[in-house]
């Protein structure tokens, strides 16, 4: 390869200002308007990657997307990317890039050797050879030996957003026919036009094109383009994936083209795009030849060698060798002949050339080779030789031998296939044409039109004669897909063990997987299959293709949904008050709540006991903001709660509250909660914390879909007012010493009450249950109003000891007390007897939902897992939620621990479960099983703590 | 303390950039209507009481200093200046008295966030794939969507660029680091 100082006139580059970048340990220097791949053809790097496994020196081979050779590692640390295209990769200065899977660079890499093994590792090797004694005992090895890059493993502190967009037209490429359908389409200035292209500059094969009147024709459509409000442009921006109802992904890529010199710039963009009509302008991608030795560093496609001369202005050797079958690239021959690149000979497997072309290529001084194939290459790092046959006929065998050809590069060209990834993604069905040897877009499934080059429109007739493999010569070095090392014979080999689908030969072979998926070796590879098995190419058929086109940064799948922002979080109106009182905050569904509030030094455990000893012992405060807050109206209100209600509902007075179970209509336990009666017509419904948009979706749908006919309105007050629970013997102490105009005293406000009024000057809800089994008061203000009244409320009752305490203390709290939790101490076959409740499903007179699958056998089975307590009987035993409560023969699990804490009132392990038949099994003695360990526990009735129920009025 | 003191969910404080900012705006008062709208005439009822048409779906109706929103059939979200819900209530209750209708003050439930700068609609299409090109959601649209991941109310209301958005009020601080984070180009 040869080492090009001066650039070509008229490329689009500029030779003035010089970029330095290293690649491997080396310094070197490109110029501006460079990718990495022209910056090392131009520095004369034949080597820069070695193939996946056998490690076999690789050259640059294409010009863009369809590049499998070279494959980099770009830049380190958190900036690293593996993986990296070098035509893809515009220069920038201060670029850093090594090659892949070498040791210890490309150059020279220990693992070349391998390739001289190639007869022991064909297709399916891994399979065959690493059965025993198993795959992970092989796979440290075979890591080590074959790969790509390597993922990076520090943080990337590169921004990445999402944006979505609509458009009514996306036309994706901007070339000639991407330009043309764009500005047509956009005359009407309704109608909103995005045009789409990957490369840094509009313009596809136009760039390459040393045409004047390709330029100025260009430069005019973009001025047009620029001037039409209704067009948005979007460069640097690959369409990865086309979706149903015309939605498209695409990735820009904002500043990669500055590398870590960006800073905290958004470096990439994740587009989701809603598409009115698509218009795939795609172009199509060169197809390279098979012939033994055809991955030697300097066989590049034909396609790859203009585009570096009329664009990046690089003459890449001194003797230029065109190999073809088509058309194509004797024009491409002719074209850099003009613009003084040594092309020494065309070599052509087709017996016959076009009287024209062939009399213009001897005028050009270009010896030509019709009828003969390459047999093989020469050339240690680079390629030197090529060894000719003439061919019998076509497909044929071997005639004789043709001599050999010295050269520094050929240029080959098996044809052409338009880039119909995208058209395959939407739906659209391709047709195989026989005469350019390809699969087009035959019907769209999606509104989308391929035109141009992706619809299989080439400029002038390619008078192509396939050639899938050489014959004549062994298969076993001919190469199929150079990225991941499949050569012709393993796909013949795949045939022979009978693999007929060309998904499953995809597969075992791995011919067109990896980081290209197969843009340049799909077509050629079914071709030999379809020769191996004796079928026409239309039988044999195509892969599906699938996103993504092109492979994108896991970083834009994130956008800025990390850390914090992984997920939505909800805060509670206090928690302000509840930072500055150090709370420990757990996710509880989407609410960050306070679990505790440890003190300096204190462990969570002691934190709870230390909040849980002082609400039984004094008071404490809790933020029970999220507790579900429905209100439900109407003249039909009170039969419609009966109806979705377990409990009797017709007889509850204004004013009074009842505990009240949901179900679902199998009969399943889904909420429970209290009901309080504020009015003959009007209901508040507190539901399970964090429930309350659940169940309000339940009633909704039991109103609108089934009792259309029942008049009642429901709605959702539940971040209206923020609730604080104020727990313990002095709760009522406290709450007396805000002004207000509740009575709050014991004998005008028991339990089970509600009352409303004002509080410290704003309208208040009290209401007086209790989850902890201590006198409570669950007090609601207007939402803007709670942390105020946090603070009012720790202050009133800092003289009688109160202390701030979080869910995990009320949980254990009411562990203690054996009040069971819905969701915890449930599971999704729980139904009311489970938990005790079959008298009230029985003596409740009206129908209501899930009662009729309450009478089913399922109901009564045997073995159903019922809410019980559980003592452990071992001295300072512990245990967990989740622990398992194993069968008599302790073979397998009959329930489980469902709620434990060590409950520091009682000094013991306090714990809740699930466990078969456990209503009827009081007092037996059962196995918990947790981590290895099995302890004996006793079922026994829940509630240990107060089971009179006595501190509740208190 | 002889009275409670309120606090607004940001409590004031919001995002200032270049092409983006995210104030709450305190100054307004909400009230959800809802109507019974399954029983026949229900709603033709209900806007010969009110005088005026409520705004049907996915736009938005000033009238004097009110603003009514639609947000579910026969629901609307009416906006009006804070600390005259009361007023509004009771006024209300007396023009629709005898109408199955509920009227509840939610003011305290919501963050109002007024969203402006030029780079609003490109900003807004980060979180959700609502159309905000002008042609489609221009003044006088709003719309309810799911927006970063939670459901928000978004209304055009006709001032320029500027975006009202309501939203529960326990998700205010998530979504001002929302916008933050997603407008860091801006």
């Amino acid at each position: 390869m040869k080492r090009t100082a001066q650039r070509l006139p008229h490329a689009r580059v500029d030779p003035g200002k010089t970029l330095r970048f290293r690649f491997d340990g080396r310094t070197y220097e490109g110029v501006a308007g460079d990718s990495l791949a022209s910056a090392l053809l131009a520095n004369g790097v034949g080597v820069v990657g070695r193939s996946f496994k056998l490690h076999r020196p690789r050259g640059v081979f294409g010009c863009g997307k369809e590049e499998a050779n070279a494959l980099v590692q770009l830049e380190s640390g958190g900036y690293s990317e593996p993986n990296a295209r070098a035509t893809l990769v515009p220069l920038y200065e201060g670029l850093e890039a090594r090659g892949q899977n070498a040791w210890p660079n490309v150059r020279s890499d220990v693992f070349g050797a391998l390739g001289v093994f190639k007869r022991l590792l064909p297709a399916s090797f891994y399979y065959k050879t690493f059965m025993w004694p198993n795959w992970q005992r092989w796979e440290g090895l075979v890591r080590r030996l074959a790969g790509l890059g390597i993922a990076p493993t520090s943080a990337d502190p590169q921004k990445y957003l999402k944006q979505n967009v609509h458009a009514d037209v996306v036309v994706v490429g901007a070339g000639r026919s991407g330009l043309e359908a764009a500005l047509a389409t956009s005359r009407d200035p309704a109608c909103r036009v995005l045009l789409i292209d990957e490369q840094e500059e509009p313009g596809g094969g136009l760039l390459a094109s040393p045409a004047a009147a390709d330029r100025s024709w260009l430069e005019e459509a973009l001025r047009e383009v620029a001037a039409r409000d209704n067009i948005t442009l979007l460069c640097r921006t690959t369409v990865n994936g086309y979706y149903d109802n015309n939605v498209l992904a695409a990735l820009e890529r904002l500043s990669n083209h500055h590398g870590p010199a960006a800073g905290g710039a958004v470096r990439e963009r994740f587009w989701r795009i809603f598409a009115g009509r698509v218009v795939l302008a795609t172009g199509a991608i060169e197809r390279p030849l098979v012939f033994p030795n055809n991955d030697r560093p300097g066989i590049m496609l034909a396609s790859a060698v203009r585009e570096y001369c009329h664009r990046y202005g690089l003459t890449l050797g001194e003797r230029i060798v065109f190999y073809t079958n088509n058309d194509s690239a004797w024009r491409t021959a002719l074209e850099l002949v003009d613009a003084g690149v040594p092309v020494v000979a065309i070599i052509d497997l087709r017996p016959a050339v076009e009287s024209e072309l062939r009399q213009r290529a001897r005028e050009a001084g270009i010896a030509l080779h019709l009828g003969t194939v390459v047999t093989d290459t020469r050339g240690r790092s680079g390629l030197r030789r090529l060894v000719l046959h003439r061919l019998a006929g076509p497909g044929d065998a071997l005639e004789a031998p043709a001599g050999t050809l010295d050269c520094d590069v050929l240029a080959m060209s098996g044809g052409w296939t338009p880039t119909v990834h995208l058209y395959s993604q939407s739906g659209g069905l391709l047709a195989y044409r026989d005469s350019d040897a390809c699969f087009v877009p035959e019907r769209a499934h999606q509104a989308v039109t391929a035109v141009g080059r992706a619809n299989g429109e080439f400029a002038a007739p390619l008078n192509l004669q396939p050639q899938w493999l050489t014959p004549g010569v062994s298969a076993e070095h001919q190469w199929v897909d150079f990225q991941y090392d499949v050569t012709a014979s393993d796909i013949q080999l795949a045939a022979r063990e009978n693999f007929v689908s060309v998904e499953h030969v995809k597969r075992y072979t791995t011919n067109g997987m990896s980081v290209d998926q197969g843009k340049t070796s799909n077509v050629n590879g079914l071709g030999i299959l379809a020769l191996a098995t004796g079928r026409p190419i239309p039988e044999v058929g195509t892969t599906r293709f699938r996103p993504p086109y092109h492979p994108t940064s896991l970083g834009a799948y994130a956008g800025i949904e990390l850390g914090a922002l992984y997920t939505p979080f909800q805060q509670l109106p206090a928690h302000a008050a509840h930072v500055a009182a150090g709370a420990l905050f757990e996710d509880y569904g989407a609410w960050q709540r306070p679990a505790c509030y440890p003190r300096p030094g204190e462990e969570e455990e002691a934190a709870m006991a230390r909040e849980a000893r002082a609400v039984r012992s004094a008071v404490g405060l809790l933020d029970y903001s999220p507790l579900g807050k429905l209100e439900v109206r109407g003249p039909d209100a009170r039969e419609f709660l009966n109806r979705m209600y377990l409990n009797n509902i017709r007889t509850l007075e204004v004013g009074a509250a009842r505990y009240g179970l949901m179900l679902n209509e199998a009969g399943i336990v889904i909420d429970d909660g209290v009901v309080v009666c504020l009015a003959r017509d009007h209901f508040l419904l507190h539901t399970t914390s964090g429930g309350a948009t659940t169940i309000h979706q339940h009633l909704e749908e039991w109103l609108q879909c089934e009792w259309t006919d029942l008049e009642v309105i429901v709605g959702n007050a539940t971040t209206q007012w923020a609730t604080l629970m104020l727990s313990g013997p002095k709760a009522r102490a406290v709450l007396a010493q805000l002004d207000g105009d509740i009575d709050v005293s014991r004998e005008a406000f028991g339990h089970m009450q509600y009352r409303e009024g004002r509080l410290l000057g704003q309208p208040c809800r009290i209401l007086r249950a209790s989850f902890t089994g201590e006198v409570s008061f669950e007090i609601s203000v207007p939402a803007n109003c709670g942390l105020s009244l946090w603070e009012a409320l720790m202050q009133a009752g800092e003289p009688h000891g109160i202390v701030p305490f979080g869910i995990e203390t009320l949980m254990l709290l009411r562990t203690e007390k054996g009040y069971p939790h819905v969701g915890a101490d449930t599971d999704g076959n729980t139904m009311p007897q489970d938990l005790g409740w079959g008298g009230a499903v029985a003596n409740k007179p009206d129908d209501f939902v899930g009662r009729r699958s309450l009478s089913q056998p399922v109901g009564s089975d045997p073995g159903r897992f019922q809410f019980t307590g559980l003592e452990l009987l071992e001295a300072d035993a512990r245990t967990v939620s989740g622990a398992h409560i194993l069968t008599a023969d302790g073979e397998s699990t009959a329930g489980y621990v469902t709620s434990a804490f060590h409950s520091p009132n009682l000094n013991r392990t306090v714990a809740l479960g699930i466990v078969a038949d456990a209503r009827d099994r009081q007092g037996e003695e059962v196995t918990v099983f947790y981590a290895g360990q099995r302890q004996r526990a006793r079922l026994i009735k829940p509630g240990v703590y107060d089971p009179a129920g006595e501190a509740l009025n208190g | 303390m002889a009275k409670l003191d309120r606090a607004t969910p940001l409590a004031g404080t919001g995002l200032e950039r270049a092409g983006l900012c995210v104030a709450e705006n305190t100054g307004l008062g909400l009230i959800r209507l809802q109507a019974f709208h399954r029983r026949p005439g229900a709603v033709e009822e209900l806007t010969a009481r009110l005088g005026i048409e409520p705004p049907g779906p996915g736009s938005l109706r000033s009238e004097r200093d009110r603003q009514w929103f639609w947000s579910a059939p026969g629901e609307w979200l009416i906006a009006i200046p804070a600390g005259t819900e009361d007023a509004v209530l009771g006024a209300l209750r007396a023009q629709l008295d005898g109408l199955f209708v509920v009227l509840s003050a939610i003011t305290d439930s919501q963050v109002a966030l007024d969203i402006t700068g030029e780079a609003v609609r490109e900003v807004l299409a980060r979180g959700s794939t609502v159309d905000f090109h002008p042609a489609s959601f221009g003044a006088g649209n709003c719309v309810l969507t799911r927006f970063a991941g939670v459901p928000v109310m978004l209304a055009s209301p006709g001032r320029g660029e500027q975006i009202l958005l309501f939203a529960d009020r326990s998700l205010a601080r998530y979504l001002l680091d929302w916008f933050e984070a997603a407008s860091i180009d801006c």
